[in-house]
């Protein structure tokens, strides 16, 4: 079989972009409905709470469990596309990440409200995008910075203002970056 | 030197092989989502499939998810072996190995 270099070069061509094409489709294979589970999630905490006030955070748990269920039923509807084992390695990192993340209020004693509790919660799954960021996509490492500095912002503002700035600025981030991800990466 | 392995070049199968090759080891594709991503018809995606498993470079798994009947594809380990030999030819057209 003979082929000119000319040939050569556009089959290597097409392969590359065949390579880039499917990794990029399964690293972010529906991603960003996460994204958006989760930025919507953490808008409706944070503006149950302004609304309500700091006492509305008892329902924070109740809130989640939609987010929880969305997430469990996108997972199942991906794995029927995309079937991929999950490393172990990874899952220990992720599971190291949130236990550890539990432990520390108990040796610091604790988070002092509601508001010290929510952004430390969140900046905990800031460090797990991070993490996973500097594993896999560059795009997860950014968001994790920006909103991780966005939630240390709002932190120390005046009390008034931080539910909303958390609706704002930490779950309206991983809402946009939903369609980022779903415009720019599909 | 290395040699162009024919079945593997022609357009299609050289994406589908491209495409499988870059999943790890133990990661399967769903027909569905591979003739997306390719953008291939049924037929074709199916003709190609049948043609690289024929010669062993795909395992295809039919299997049930949910009740409903589904197809996943995987690289063989010898299909990533002569895709390897047949990146290996065409970077040794161009004299980059």
């Amino acid at each position: 079989m003979q082929l000119s270099s000319r040939d050569a070069a556009a089959a290597l061509a097409e392969i590359d972009q065949a390579r880039t094409a499917m990794r990029r489709a399964i690293r972010t294979h529906r991603g960003h409905y996460y994204l958006w589970i989760w930025g919507v999630t953490w808008i409706a905490m944070s503006l149950t709470a302004y609304f309500l006030g700091d006492s509305a955070a008892r329902y924070f748990a109740l809130i989640c469990v939609p987010g929880v269920l969305a997430s469990v039923a996108v997972g199942r509807f991906q794995r029927r596309q995309v079937a991929i084992p999950g490393s172990p390695r990874v899952l220990g990192v992720i599971g190291a990440l949130l236990v550890f993340g539990a432990l520390f209020p108990f040796v610091l004693h604790g988070p002092s409200d509601s508001r010290a509790y929510f952004a430390y919660s969140c900046l905990i799954c800031m460090q797990a995008y991070v993490v996973i960021g500097l594993w896999t996509d560059t795009y997860l490492l950014w968001l994790g910075l920006v909103v991780a500095g966005l939630i240390m912002i709002g932190f120390f503002l005046p009390p008034g203002i931080f539910w909303l700035w958390m609706a704002v600025c930490a779950g309206g981030p991983l809402v946009l970056t939903g369609f980022y991800v779903r415009h720019f990466w599909h | 030197m290395p040699e162009l392995d024919e079945i593997i070049h022609q357009p299609a199968r050289l994406r589908i092989m491209a495409a499988l090759t870059s999943l790890g080891p133990h990661e399967q594709v769903d027909f569905g989502f591979l003739k997306d991503k390719l953008a291939l018809t049924d037929g074709n995606l199916g003709a190609h499939l049948r043609a690289l498993e024929d010669a062993g470079y795909i395992a295809v798994e039919k299997t049930f998810v949910a009740r409903r009947p589904k197809t996943f594809v995987a690289a063989s380990k010898p299909g990533r072996k002569a895709f390897a030999v047949h990146v290996a030819a065409l970077q040794s057209i161009l004299g980059k190995k």
